[in-house]
């Protein structure tokens, strides 16, 4: 389990603030709905936590300690750009990435491959942009890390991808003892999925909250939520 | 963990090192061609001046290369979500970086001797004259030495560049400016502390050399001292330069 | 399993419904077993703590017993079977009657074009969505069909 903090976190781009003293608390345990439109702050949520942006302000801590190789190990991070050596196979890539984290699953990474339609012996800059957004997901899921960290991991494949993706996330979802956090500026086909949703606008916390709860007190899907928080 | 990261480093330049190595070959067997057609000098130096030059700038531009492909290919989100300490990933650099030089090295030194070979200067000038001289033991030491120093001065240069590079990417402007300007002062920084640090570290014990000198055209052995406290020095400061490259890469720099 | 999520309302509560139109109808029959709650999760795409809640609430609700280390299965109690009949027919007439009256229709002119309706949609042979290659249509989709594991 690996619970997010966020204290008084502000982090600036130029003169732009994408969070701004922004405090909250990810529960752990659960699959959290990061929402927002382009530009509200989501990525830069997610960089922060996985200690790839510091903040300028405020701190970000994962069960307490702040992003260091240490909590590194607790995270899988799926950044929304092509992040992987496109001059290595897919068979390398996860033998590069499994070097470096104990909690990788061999026998889940093949499966994973199989259940993607993943070619071991592809180079990965001959992908398409879909099985290349279906290798990401192999290599965030085919370790038991603690705390994953999805950033647009639907957005822009083709449809046979997403709903792989979408399968993937919830068959290899441990509720006992995982924390998904996935943003998305798109919720429809997403939103059965989260058990919590957390709204940004502007690098703040506009609405956090158990999703079904929400429904049943708004009366409304999350999509319409989203609507009426950012109309 | 670590045996990855450099595996990776060499493996993801392999192009580019087998352009290099492809282009030397044909070079060095185009020379040998040319061997018992043209003047032994001639060969011999056109042998060894583009190495020369072009080794050096290779080693520089390719040092900050291993970093700046990183973030220009988006990688960087990979490498810096590692779990690992900065020196893993800094140290593997380098070591790639040394294996391509010291590969190239030994290409360029059996190059060369073949070279002088088959162009007989190896029988001429070496044999006769330098081999009378000095024994086998001597040359190979002092070639190891010489050797090692360019090695050291290349990894030193190299590292300064590297730092130089990733120090300048803390700034969202100039990058390019203070890229140059820290390369600037890490020299003249270094400079002060080989002078003040040889001065404190007088009291380390010297080395002493025995080298080849030549006086009144007649080549005799000397004793030579060098003082170590500058080297010591050095050494202090490039630890120190390495240090503060892990910092920044581990705590400082974004994505 | 054709979920189709409304997510006007929670969801937990829409996959109970489903399960319970399904045992309703016939679909689903006493002691058929379903899939278990990571499977049902995959299927849909639904958050598996939601599928969680869901199960727990069928199994409060008698709708359905789970049998250690065998699986999740649909209650064995015809009592409760039809009594999730009659729920489901109810919440069908509040609709319909609330809807009619709305509309101005009194209660003998509902009953007449619930006849009238019928006979259109239904028809004499009983032809309607649990036919299939039945014939003879009265107890239709409810021949002597095995019982198991029926996909859902």
């Amino acid at each position: 389990m690996a619970t997010v903090v966020f204290d008084r976190v502000t982090k600036r781009f130029g003169r732009v603030r994408a969070l701004n003293d922004l405090s909250v608390t990810i529960p752990s345990g659960t699959i959290l709905g990061l929402l927002g439109p382009n530009g509200a702050g989501k990525s830069t949520m997610l960089k922060l936590i996985a200690g790839l942006y510091r903040p300028d302000g405020g701190r970000v801590t994962i069960d307490g300690d702040v992003p260091s190789p240490k909590t590194k190990a607790k995270v899988a991070y799926l950044p929304e750009i092509d992040y992987l050596y496109g001059w290595m196979t897919v068979r390398q890539i996860l033998d590069y990435v499994r070097a470096f984290y104990p909690d990788w699953d061999q026998v889940r990474a093949e499966e994973l491959l199989r259940f993607m339609a993943l070619d071991p012996a592809a180079r990965v800059s001959r992908l398409s942009k879909g099985m290349r957004a279906r290798l990401k997901i192999v290599v965030a899921m085919s370790r038991s890390a603690p705390l994953i960290l999805l950033d647009e991991p639907l957005s822009g494949i083709d449809p046979p991808s997403r709903s792989r993706v979408l399968s993937a996330i919830v068959s290899e979802f441990r509720e006992d003892g995982q924390t998904v956090v996935m943003s998305t500026h798109d919720v429809a086909e997403s939103e059965n999925l989260f058990q919590e949703v957390l709204f940004l606008r502007e690098g703040q916390v506009a609405l956090m909250g158990d999703a079904d709860q929400l429904r049943a007190q708004r009366g409304k899907s999350i999509r319409d939520l989203f609507e009426e928080v950012y109309a | 963990m670590w045996w990855q990261q450099y595996k990776k480093e060499l493996m993801g330049n392999r192009t580019e090192l087998l352009f290099l190595l492809g282009f030397f070959l044909v070079w060095t067997l185009f020379l040998l061609s040319r061997a018992g057609v043209w003047e032994p000098a001639v060969v011999i130096a056109l042998y060894g001046a583009p190495p020369s030059g072009i080794l050096p700038l290779w080693a520089l531009w390719a040092s900050v290369q291993l970093y700046r492909q990183e973030w220009r290919e988006n990688t960087s989100y990979l490498m810096l979500s590692l779990p690992v300490r900065a020196r893993v990933i800094t140290s593997a650099k380098l070591a790639a970086l040394l294996t391509g030089v010291l590969g190239f090295a030994l290409l360029f030194a059996v190059g060369g001797w073949l070279l002088l070979a088959r162009t007989g200067l190896w029988g001429e000038v070496f044999q006769r004259h330098v081999f009378s001289l000095i024994s086998w033991e001597y040359a190979v030491k002092m070639s190891l030495l010489t050797g090692g120093a360019v090695l050291a001065a290349l990894v030193i240069v190299a590292l300064v560049a590297q730092f130089a590079y990733v120090f300048s990417r803390l700034f969202s402007r100039l990058q390019g400016l203070v890229m140059v300007w820290t390369w600037v002062l890490s020299f003249w920084l270094m400079a002060r502390v080989v002078d003040v640090g040889g001065r404190l570290l007088a009291f380390m014990p010297d080395f002493h050399l025995r080298l080849l000198t030549i006086h009144n055209q007649v080549p005799e052995f000397e004793m030579v001292t060098v003082e170590s406290g500058p080297l010591w020095a050095l050494a202090l400061f490039v630890a120190g330069l390495y240090t503060l490259l892990n910092a920044v890469l581990e705590r400082a720099v974004e994505v | 399993m054709q979920l189709k999520l409304d997510q006007h309302s929670p969801i937990y509560m829409q996959i109970i419904d489903e399960f319970k139109r399904q045992v309703a109808r016939g679909d689903l029959r006493p002691g058929d077993r379903i899939p278990s709650q990571r499977e049902l999760a995959a299927m849909v795409q639904v958050n598996p703590n939601t599928v969680q809640r869901a199960y727990r609430e069928m199994e409060l609700m008698g709708i359905t017993e789970t049998l250690r280390g065998q699986g999740t299965f649909i209650t064995r109690d015809p009592e409760r079977v039809a009594q999730i009949r009659r729920e489901m027919a109810d919440r069908a007439l509040a609709g319909f009657v609330r809807e009619m009256h709305a509309l101005g229709y009194g209660c003998e002119e509902m009953v007449a074009m619930v006849r009238g309706a019928y006979e259109r949609i239904v028809g004499e042979t009983g032809a309607g969505p649990h036919a299939g290659a039945l014939a003879e249509g009265h107890q239709a989709g409810r021949g002597g069909e095995p019982h198991g594991d029926r996909g859902v």
